[in-house]
C-alpha cells in the first residue's frame, strides 16, 4: 500500500524548507501520485498567480507553416541498434582488452601452424591434461605442445571479457558508479 | 461498473499516463516509418507546447517563433534517433532548450537590436482584474529570473513535467532541479511581494 507524507511535510516541501535528500525523495514520490502531487500544487504560494496566468497564444500561421516544412523532409530511416555513445571508459577497455586478445589469438593460430594440426593438436593436448588432472599427476607430461592450448586459452578470455564488457547489467552498473 | 473509489484514482490516473504514453510512442514510431499522419500529429501536438515554452524562455515573439519552427524540423529531422527508452516530451523541450539557448547566443553576438517587437508580458493591462494583476506581476517577476530558474518553473508549472522529466530535459540531477526550484520560487516570491501572493 502506498505511503502518503502528511500534509505538513508537503507545505514544508512547498516552501523549499526540506532538506536537499528528503525533498528528492519527496519529489519521486509527487512524480508517482497525482493526489499528493494536486496537494502540493494547491500549498504552494504562488499557485494561484501560476493559475492565474495565460498562454501566450500562438500565432495562427505558425502551425500552417511548420507542417508544410516538416512534410517537405525526407523521411530518414531508423539507426540499427549500436552501442550508446555514452559507453563508460571501463567498459570501452574491455570491450577493446577483450577484441585484442581474440584478434592476437587468430593471428598466431594462422601464422603459427596448420589449422587442422593445430585443432588436432587441442584434442590431443585436451586429452593428455584431462588424464594428468585424473591421475593427480604433477606435471602434465604427454602435452605435445603448449601453444595451441594458451592460444584457445588466449581466445577464451578474449571471449569472457568481450561479454563482460557488453552485459547490459554490468554497464548499468559502471553507469550508476 | 463500480465508481473508482479515492485511493484507486490515483492509480486510474497513472494508467491513463502510462495508456497516452504508449499511443504517443506507437504514434512517434509510425511517424518514424515516415508515416504523414502521425508525422502531422507530432506537430499539432508539440508546436503550441514548445511555442510557450520558447515565449516564457526568450520573451519575443519573432525569436520564439523561429526557434518553435526550428525546434519541431530538429525533432523531425531527428526522429531516428530518438531513445524509445526515454519519454518523448522530454526528449522535444530538451531540443526546444537548446535551440532556445543557441537563439540567445546568436543574439549575443549580433550586440542589442533595436527593439522590433513588444516583449510577451501576460494578459492585456486593459483588464484590471485580480486575477490580471497577480499574472502581470507573475510574469514580470519571471522574466527578470535568471534563465536557469525561469526555465524550470517554466517546464514545472506551465508545462507540467514531472520532476524527473525536468531533470531528463535539462540532464541535470534531480536534487539540482530541486534546488533550482526552490530557489527560483524564493526569488519570485520576493520580487512578487509577501503580501500578493496569498491573495485570494
Amino acid at each position: 500500500m502506498i505511503q502518503h507524507p502528511p500534509e505538513s511535510l508537503i507545505k514544508r516541501f512547498a516552501e523549499g524548507e526540506l532538506s536537499e535528500s528528503l525533498a528528492v525523495d519527496l519529489a519521486m514520490h509527487l512524480d508517482e501520485c497525482p493526489a499528493c502531487a494536486t496537494q502540493a500544487a494547491t500549498l504552494e504560494p504562488l499557485a494561484l498567480a501560476f493559475a492565474s496566468s495565460d498562454d501566450p497564444e500562438l500565432p495562427e500561421d505558425l502551425m500552417g507553416e511548420i507542417l508544410e516544412a516538416v512534410s517537405e523532409l525526407q523521411v530518414q530511416p531508423a539507426l540499427p541498434p549500436t552501442l550508446p555513445e555514452s559507453m563508460p571508459v571501463g567498459a570501452r577497455a574491455e570491450l577493446v582488452a577483450g577484441a585484442s586478445l581474440i584478434s592476437v589469438a587468430a593471428t598466431l593460430f594462422f601464422l603459427l601452424g596448420d589449422p587442422s594440426q593445430f585443432a588436432a593438436d587441442i584434442a590431443v593436448n585436451a586429452h593428455a591434461a584431462a588424464t594428468a588432472a585424473s591421475i593427480g599427476a604433477s606435471s602434465l607430461e604427454g602435452i605435445t605442445s603448449a601453444w595451441p592450448a594458451m592460444l584457445a586459452a588466449l581466445a577464451f578470455v578474449g571471449c569472457l571479457v568481450l561479454s563482460s564488457a557488453l552485459q547490459p547489467q554490468s554497464y548499468a552498473r559502471r553507469r550508476r558508479g | 461498473m463500480a465508481n473508482p473509489s479515492p485511493q484507486q484514482e490515483p492509480k486510474l490516473a497513472l494508467r491513463l499516463l502510462e495508456r497516452e504514453s504508449y499511443d504517443e510512442i506507437e504514434r512517434v514510431l509510425s511517424a518514424r516509418e515516415g508515416d504523414p499522419g502521425a508525422r502531422a500529429w507530432i506537430v499539432e501536438r508539440y508546436t503550441p507546447a514548445v511555442y510557450r515554452f520558447c515565449m516564457r524562455y526568450l520573451r519575443n515573439e519573432e525569436d520564439a517563433r523561429d526557434v518553435t519552427q526550428e525546434t519541431l524540423i530538429k525533432v523531425m529531422r531527428n526522429l531516428h534517433r530518438f531513445d524509445e527508452n526515454r519519454r518523448f516530451s522530454t526528449w522535444v523541450f530538451s531540443i526546444a532548450r537548446n535551440t532556445a539557448i543557441d537563439e540567445q547566443r546568436r543574439r549575443k553576438r549580433l550586440g542589442p537590436e533595436p527593439k522590433k517587437e513588444p516583449a510577451w508580458e501576460g494578459p492585456s493591462p486593459m483588464d484590471e482584474t485580480s486575477r490580471s494583476r497577480r499574472a502581470d506581476r507573475l510574469h514580470i517577476a519571471l522574466a527578470d529570473l535568471p534563465p536557469k530558474y525561469r526555465e524550470v518553473l517554466v517546464l514545472y508549472h506551465f508545462e507540467h513535467l514531472k520532476y524527473q522529466e525536468i531533470a531528463d530535459t535539462l540532464e541535470i540531477p534531480i536534487g539540482t532541479v530541486m534546488n533550482r526550484i526552490f530557489r527560483a520560487r524564493k526569488r519570485l516570491r520576493d520580487a512578487y511581494g509577501a503580501d500578493e501572493y496569498h491573495l485570494a
